[in-house]
């Protein structure tokens, strides 16, 4: 029995140094030069069809979370703030969009424990480069009608405006290099840290899944 | 474990870690050894390279394999564009197979290609790209959902041996004032020969004196083949009151590291 309970206790401490051993692990690889980006971030979703949240909480703060409720509250100020009502009734698409941040964002793997920054983001990048010079841009594949889809490379209580934010389209933009982000304590390791928000015409906002792709591509040009 | 947010040097913040999520099944990443090949050849010649697809910490992903055109804007992001749509493309001269391939978890993968340069009419610098894109995870569930997914890009650039000639010029120097955001330095410099060359640099500010009193590097940039950069340095917080000069340098190198022409100079009077 002690033998068993002493091999249990050996396989359990081979076991926690396994595990130290891949928690550490660092990224660095053996090769000259390379350049690796890294997302956490498996999907990001704004779910406009009831007030509960799936997967992560959104952290952003400059606007409310995408549900039922702040769809029916933005589309109240907008109605409100109209000046005249037509007979015909003013179409929904020009009173004007409604921006909320995710309801929920799915994330695996590597995660930025962003505490001590006393602040978080809904995702984040990882960029391992040894070449000096890196870039990052963003894009999509084709987007859905009547809504407009951003990030922000800040943590979320640092994105102050509209302008902090870039707006994805199908063509690449330029999202961050090597003067932005944070340096990590492993030598060529970045982070960048992604808040996201999405402009949705009220008409349009959708009640099914409608899913787009948004890709991050790295070079050292 | 130390980050440090590199847009304010100041705001050095210790204490962030990195942990290991619970769930492993679906995030992405990819990268490319080496991730950019500078070749310089006559006209004719042909070459053979290898490029390593590789991952880590992710499970097994498929891998879409394409060859791209791409410029860079004036901010210097690389914006990718159908093979063969941009001036001085040379993804016409590039032979590899596209098919995609399946990278297991911390695996690496070896794309061969071979590049085949005209025998006549072809001077200057030229250029294409082969990136490699994970594929997204689908996922079941209601609204708008955006699936991530990661793309690496090994650029190739190809100069023609012996038709070099590097030329470029400091366009503009200036001071912007960006409400809410804080003043800049804001540096144009245009490519007027026909190869690409890379920037590097320095930053001053001068007292009335004529002594620099602060000097940063400036950050790496590609100036390519007719193409403009555009630098948008942050203005230090805390200059001296008598600075009165604001001045760049840069030291262009041409393709792989050859001479890239004079050094330029730039200033703007201050403040």
């Amino acid at each position: 029995m002690k033998n068993a309970i002493r091999l249990l206790v050996l396989a359990g401490a081979l076991l926690s140094v396994g595990v130290l051993a891949q928690a550490n692990q660092t990224w660095q690889f053996g090769y000259p030069s390379y350049a690796y980006i890294y997302t956490n971030t498996n999907t990001v979703t704004f779910d406009l069809t009831d007030d509960t949240t799936d997967g992560t909480a959104t952290v952003l703060s400059l606007y409310d979370a995408a549900s039922l409720s702040n769809l029916k509250s933005c589309i109240d100020n907008l109605v409100g703030s109209l000046s005249s009502v037509t007979a015909n009734g003013t179409p929904s698409s020009e009173i004007g969009t409604c921006t909320f941040a995710p309801s929920g964002v799915t994330r695996s793997g590597y995660t930025v424990d962003w505490s001590n920054l006393s602040d978080d983001a809904d995702g984040s990048l990882l960029i391992v480069n040894n070449t000096g010079a890196y870039d990052i841009s963003v894009s999509a594949t084709s987007l859905p009608t009547g809504a407009s889809f951003m990030v922000a490379p800040k943590l979320a209580g640092a994105v102050a405006d509209t302008t902090d934010f870039v707006t994805i389209s199908t063509t690449s933009t330029f999202l961050v290099d090597e003067t932005s982000g944070y340096d990590t304590q492993y030598n060529g390791v970045y982070v960048v840290p992604l808040s996201f928000a999405a402009s949705i015409v009220p008409s349009t906002a959708p009640t099914s899944l409608t899913s787009y792709t948004v890709t991050y591509t790295v070079s050292a040009q | 474990m130390v980050l440090r947010y590199r847009a304010n040097p100041r705001a050095w913040i210790s204490g962030v870690l990195w942990l290991l999520g619970a769930a492993a099944f679906a995030q992405v990443g990819i990268g490319v050894a080496p991730p950019r090949f500078e070749l310089v050849l006559p006209p004719g010649a042909t070459t053979t390279e290898a490029v390593v697809v590789f991952s880590r910490n992710t499970p097994d992903q498929r891998i879409d394999v394409a060859l791209v055109d791409w410029l860079n804007g004036i901010d210097g992001a690389l914006r990718v564009l159908p093979p063969g749509t941009a001036p001085y493309s040379a993804a016409g001269w590039l032979q590899t197979s596209v098919d995609p391939f399946t990278l297991e978890r911390d695996g690496a993968h070896t794309v061969r290609f071979t590049v085949t340069v005209p025998e006549a009419a072809v001077e200057g610098s030229y250029w294409t790209g082969l990136a490699f894109t994970t594929a997204p995870r689908p996922v079941e569930r209601e609204g708008l959902t955006a699936l991530m997914r990661t793309r690496a890009v090994a650029v190739v650039y190809v100069t023609i041996q012996g038709t070099e000639r590097p030329a470029a010029e400091i366009t503009g120097v200036a001071v912007q004032q960006v409400p809410e955001k804080g003043r800049f330095v804001v540096v144009d410099v245009v490519n007027r020969g026909n190869v690409y060359l890379r920037l590097n640099g320095e930053l001053r500010f001068v007292d009335a004196a004529g002594e620099v009193v602060w000097r940063g590097p400036l950050p790496e940039r590609v100036l390519l083949r007719d193409g403009v950069a555009r630098y948008t340095l942050p203005v230090p917080e805390g200059l001296p009151e008598d600075v009165v000069l604001a001045a760049v340098e840069i030291l262009p190198k041409g393709p792989a590291g050859s001479y890239g022409g004079p050094t330029l100079y730039g200033e703007v009077s201050w403040p």
